[in-house]
C-alpha cells in the first residue's frame, strides 16, 4: 500500500498497484475487512499521475463495479475526466455491468458527444443503444 | 425452505423511494400490501408513465431449475438501474417478479403494461423470487427525468476519498471526487468538480460548435445546465440554457474564472452577464459562500505540489 501511495518511481507505483489489484481480483481484502485496498485503488485511479498506474487500479476495481456504488462512481469519473484515452476506454469496458444505470448513461451521453477520441465516442454511443427496454 | 416475507416498511416513508423486507408467510400479498398499493395509487399526481428502472423477460422452461422456480410464470429482471427506484429497493438481476400489487404476473408483457400504467409517485409492491426464496419489495415509482437529475446530482456531490479511508457501505456511499487527471487542454481545468461556492448552478465549458449555437464566441462562456430551485442562482434569475460570459466585470471562460469571481465577492452581490437567446442580460447574484454546493461545476487547478505530496508521487492538488 505504501508503494502504491508514496513511491516516487512510476514503475514501483505501477507494480504496487498491480499487486493490490491482484488482491482485489482474487477477492481477499477487497471483500472483507476494512476494504482499504479498494480505497487505495480508487485513490490511485483518481490521483496518480501515471496512466499505467491508473489502468492497473481500474483492473483491480473491475469485480466491484456492480456491487459497490463508490467504485462505479470512481470509474465514471475516470471516464469523464481522465486525460488518458486508454483509461477512459477501459472505464467504458468496466462499466458494462452497470450500463443501465442512469448515472452511467448520462456519462455515456456526455462522452459520446464531447470526447475528443472518436473510438470512445463511438463505443459510448453503442452502449447507449442497449437497454432500451428498461422501464 | 421457502422464506416468505412481509413488508415491514412504514407507509410514511414514501419519500424514501423504496424498501425491502422479509416476512413470515409465504402466501400471497396480504392486506397490508394491498393497502400500500392503494395508498401508492394516490401518491402520484402525474399522468406520465412512472419509471421503476428494470428490464424484464419471460421465463423459459430451460431456466426453471436455474431460477429455482416451479413453473414458468412471472417475469425475470434482466437489467436494473441502480439509480432508480428498482435499484434503491434492492431489486437485482435474475430476480423473478411473481406478483405486482397482489396480481399474479404471467408474462413480461403483462408487468410491462402494468408498469406503464403506474404514475410517478405511486408505490408498488412486488412479490419476487430470488434463488427460490420469496420476498416482498416496495418501490415508489419515479420518472426518468427525476432519476436522471438525482443521479447527476449524486454523481457531482463527492466526498473526499483517501488511502486511509475506511470502507463505506456499498451502494450507500456518495461518489468519490473526480480525478485530478482531468482533461481540459493545456489549462488542466476540470469541468465537473465540486466547488466551495454555493450558487446552485451547474455549469460546463462548451465545445466550439455549441458555443456558436448559443451565440458565444469560441472558448468563452459557461453553459448553465441546471439551476437548483431557491438557490442564489435561481433567485438571481439564472436559467438552464443561459451562458455566463462575465462575472463581476471579468470574462468567464472557465470554471476557474467563475469560481474566482464568486469567491472574490465574499458573499456580496455579483453582476453576472449571461447570454439568453443570444442577447446579453445582467443578473445580480448573491452567492452564499458559506456552504458547499453539490450542484455547481467548480474548478480543479494545477498548483505546484507541496513537498509532502510530491514525495507521495501525487503531483496534483485541487484548488478550490
Amino acid at each position: 500500500m505504501m508503494g502504491a501511495k508514496a513511491a516516487a518511481n512510476n514503475g514501483v507505483r505501477t507494480d504496487s498497484v498491480s499487486l493490490l489489484a491482484n488482491e482485489c481480483k482474487v477477492g481477499h481484502e477487497c471483500v472483507s475487512g476494512s476494504g482499504s485496498i479498494r480505497n487505495a485503488l480508487m485513490a490511485s485511479l483518481r490521483n496518480d499521475k501515471n496512466p499505467n498506474v491508473r489502468l492497473a487500479a481500474l483492473e483491480g476495481l473491475q469485480p466491484y463495479v456492480a456491487a459497490d456504488e463508490r467504485v462505479r462512481d470512481a470509474v465514471l469519473q475516470a471516464l469523464m475526466h481522465d486525460a488518458n484515452a486508454n483509461v477512459r476506454t477501459q472505464a467504458i469496458n468496466l462499466l458494462q455491468p452497470v450500463d443501465s444505470d442512469s448515472s452511467v448513461r448520462q456519462a455515456m451521453r456526455t462522452v459520446s458527444t464531447t470526447d475528443e477520441n472518436p473510438y470512445i465516442r463511438n463505443t459510448s454511443m453503442q452502449v447507449l443503444e442497449g437497454a432500451s427496454g428498461i422501464q | 425452505m421457502k422464506l416468505a416475507m412481509q413488508i415491514g416498511v412504514a407507509l410514511a416513508a414514501m419519500t424514501a423511494g423504496a424498501s425491502v423486507s422479509f416476512a413470515s408467510s409465504g402466501t400471497a400479498l396480504g392486506a397490508q400490501n394491498a393497502l400500500l398499493a392503494e395508498a401508492g395509487a394516490h401518491g402520484g399526481g402525474s399522468s406520465a408513465s412512472g419509471y421503476l428502472g428494470v428490464d424484464l423477460r419471460d421465463i423459459s422452461q430451460d431456466e426453471l431449475s436455474a431460477l429455482k422456480l416451479k413453473d414458468a410464470h412471472g417475469a425475470e429482471i434482466v437489467m436494473v438501474d441502480h439509480d432508480a427506484p428498482a435499484g434503491k429497493a434492492g431489486l437485482r438481476e435474475r430476480d423473478v417478479v411473481l406478483q405486482m400489487n397482489g396480481m399474479a404476473i404471467a408474462t413480461k408483457d403483462q408487468i410491462s403494461r402494468m408498469l406503464r400504467e403506474c404514475s410517478p409517485g405511486r408505490i408498488i409492491t412486488l412479490l419476487i423470487s430470488r434463488d427460490g426464496q420469496q420476498m416482498t419489495v416496495t418501490a415508489q415509482m419515479s420518472t426518468h427525468e427525476e432519476v436522471d437529475r438525482e443521479a447527476w446530482e449524486h454523481h457531482v456531490v463527492a466526498p473526499d476519498l483517501d488511502f486511509d479511508a475506511g470502507a463505506a457501505d456499498s451502494r450507500t456511499a456518495a461518489a468519490s471526487q473526480p480525478s485530478p487527471q482531468v482533461r481540459g487542454g493545456n489549462s488542466f481545468i476540470g469541468s465537473l468538480l465540486t466547488s466551495s461556492t454555493n450558487t446552485g448552478a451547474m455549469m460546463e465549458k462548451m465545445p466550439a460548435q455549441l458555443a456558436g449555437y448559443f451565440g458565444a464566441s469560441a472558448g468563452h462562456g459557461l453553459l448553465v445546465s441546471s439551476v437548483k430551485p431557491e438557490s442564489p442562482a435561481a433567485l438571481a434569475g439564472m436559467r438552464a440554457g443561459d451562458v455566463v460570459v462575465r462575472a463581476d466585470g471579468k470574462p468567464v471562460a472557465s470554471t476557474n474564472d467563475w469560481t474566482k469571481a464568486i469567491k472574490s465577492a465574499k458573499g456580496k452581490p455579483v453582476a453576472v452577464v449571461v447570454l439568453r437567446d443570444k442577447k446579453e442580460q445582467t443578473l445580480t447574484l448573491s452567492p452564499n459562500a458559506g456552504k458547499r454546493s453539490g450542484l455547481e461545476y467548480p474548478v480543479l487547478q494545477m498548483q505546484r505540489a507541496p513537498a509532502t505530496i510530491a514525495r507521495l508521487g501525487l503531483s496534483w492538488m485541487p484548488s478550490l
